[in-house]
């Protein structure tokens, strides 16, 4: 198939994964752009018949990581700020939830948020997760666990902090405490 | 990379004291994931529906202008200067 016709087929993907990953469109279309051109001029090292979703998503997310190490080194960004420009995302269609749920995510460490994204959303197996982010099939179960976790207590205390404890929230305030601890 | 890999979660394992709350803190629970994964797939989906947009078309269309340009010939690509 012609190279580009193959690239644009995996553009949809590549942005979901990439707006999962870093909440910012404007960042997460900047690392798409980056994860075009690095492919395009690899092409040649991709080997044919090969899953080319998981490589993509593979460049895209090393240069995920190397923007952030940047940006750890630069200013120190306001997470507030990202999840709020995030919270205007068409993709959202205004659900209360939705915005919850992306602070949520904004709040785990990127390796967890990754883990969860790819085998929760983006449909990855474990074993393509697992080639992505250059680790043991046990380390993305672990993240992915961890990262459910405390996605699990951080809604847990949100929904208290919206509406206050009643008899059915309160049960899971308490065990978010606990697992908070422990992670 | 990730140093704190080694600690593994210990997840659902309520020790004895808290064994009252075991079968409600499991429900609980349950809905929480149920819950997440839900959203999780209904924010993923949201983005993927997303139209491309033309930036990245013109993007692939330059690249392979670019590359046709840099060589005439169909098939080879031995030479792979700019």
């Amino acid at each position: 198939m012609n190279p580009r016709k193959e690239l644009l087929e995996h553009i949809p993907n590549l942005r979901a994964f990439a707006l999962s990953l870093c909440g910012n469109p404007d960042r997460a279309d900047d690392l798409v752009q980056e994860a075009l051109v690095k492919a395009w001029s690899n092409l040649d090292s991709f080997e044919v018949g090969t899953n080319m979703r998981a490589w993509l998503f593979t460049i895209l997310r090393n240069a995920f990581y190397s923007e952030l190490r940047k940006r750890r080194r630069e200013v120190e960004d306001a997470d507030g700020a990202m999840a709020a420009r995030l919270a205007t995302h068409p993709a959202q269609g205004g659900h209360m939830d939705f915005k919850d749920f992306r602070n949520a995510l904004e709040q785990l460490p990127p390796d967890q948020r990754e883990a969860l994204i790819l085998i929760g959303a983006s449909g990855m197996s474990y074993d393509e997760a697992a080639e992505i982010c250059g680790c043991a099939v046990g380390t993305v179960k672990s993240r992915v666990n961890r990262a459910r976790q405390r996605l699990a207590a951080i809604l847990a205390l949100e929904s208290i902090g919206d509406y206050g404890p009643d008899a059915t929230s309160q049960p899971i305030v308490t065990s978010a405490s606990t697992s908070r601890s422990v992670a | 990379m990730s140093m704190n890999d080694k600690d593994e979660p210990k997840v659902t394992q309520p020790d004895s004291r808290h064994d009252t709350d075991e079968s409600s803190r499991g429900g609980l629970d349950d809905r929480l994931q149920a819950h997440i994964g839900v959203q999780l797939k209904l924010m993923y989906d949201g983005f993927l529906n997303d139209p491309i947009p033309d930036r990245f078309v013109e993007l692939l269309e330059k690249l392979d202008e670019v590359s046709k340009a840099a060589e005439p010939s169909k098939e080879g690509r031995e030479e792979s200067g700019e």
